[in-house]
């Protein structure tokens, strides 16, 4: 897991503001101490499109020897209108990918996951947004196949 | 700060963003290969360009806001997650 001094902390959030202010208004919440919930919210107004969006990524860190620890996280883009949804989760001992596939609402949204950057998690959401992939579940195997 | 009417939409091609900026295709080409000007890529030439990447090099970008969060708010948020996890685990249980 990753694991950052503290300009670098500061570094990955600042890049992170970069990267999310181009989907729309950005807000960052940030505890201060240890730990230190971080916690980015972009609201995606859509811009004359049908959909909008909302990213919500919370992030926790621990400092431990000089260094800060990522311990949890959970990134999430939420679509409007909805019910549409992407998560990956890392919380509680695991990893987990929430999915609501717009076109099967009612079907179970929690499926086994694996670690992701946060970066990474939001090229996936811009690919998304830009409607260069489809908001589905395929490819997702539900938690009861893989028990 | 840049001052120009236009549509507002979500994506634009480069070909629109010439149009709109008066400057030369090969210009936005030129500023999405470095990085300048970001831009999604649909497939090996096919870009195309957010509206909030458009604003930014316009210098009319939203500002970030930044606030402090409690340790009270954060566990609410955690709480909040975690929750829904349980409630997920135990319909597979």
């Amino acid at each position: 897991m990753i694991t950052l001094r503290s300009q670098q902390l500061d570094r990955r959030i600042e890049k992170a503001e970069g990267a999310f202010r181009r989907l729309g208004t950005v807000e960052v919440a940030r505890q201060k101490g240890t730990p230190q919930t971080i916690v980015i919210t972009v609201t995606h107004p859509g811009w004359g499109a049908l959909t909008t969006a909302r990213l919500f990524c919370v992030e926790t860190w621990v400092l431990r020897h000089a260094l800060w620890h990522l311990v949890k996280y959970a990134y999430d883009l939420m679509m409007k209108p909805g019910p549409a949804r992407y998560g990956f989760h890392w919380h509680d001992g695991g990893y987990h990918t929430h999915c609501i596939d717009p076109a099967y609402p009612d079907r179970d949204h929690h499926y086994p996951g694996g670690p992701i950057d946060l970066f990474d998690a939001f090229d996936r959401f811009a690919d998304f947004l830009d409607g260069k992939t489809p908001m589905t579940c395929a490819g997702l195997r539900p938690v009861q196949a893989v028990q | 700060m840049t001052q120009l009417d236009f549509e507002k939409k979500a994506f634009y091609t480069p070909g629109e963003i010439s149009s709109l900026l008066h400057v030369h295709p090969s210009t936005v080409r030129d500023w999405i290969r470095t990085g300048r000007l970001f831009a999604c890529h649909l497939s090996e030439r096919v870009y195309r360009v957010p509206l909030g990447s458009l604003m930014e090099i316009l210098g009319e970008h939203e500002e970030v806001v930044r606030r402090d969060l409690s340790p009270v708010e954060a566990d609410r948020i955690w709480g909040e997650i975690s929750n829904e996890h349980r409630t997920a685990a135990a319909r597979h249980a």
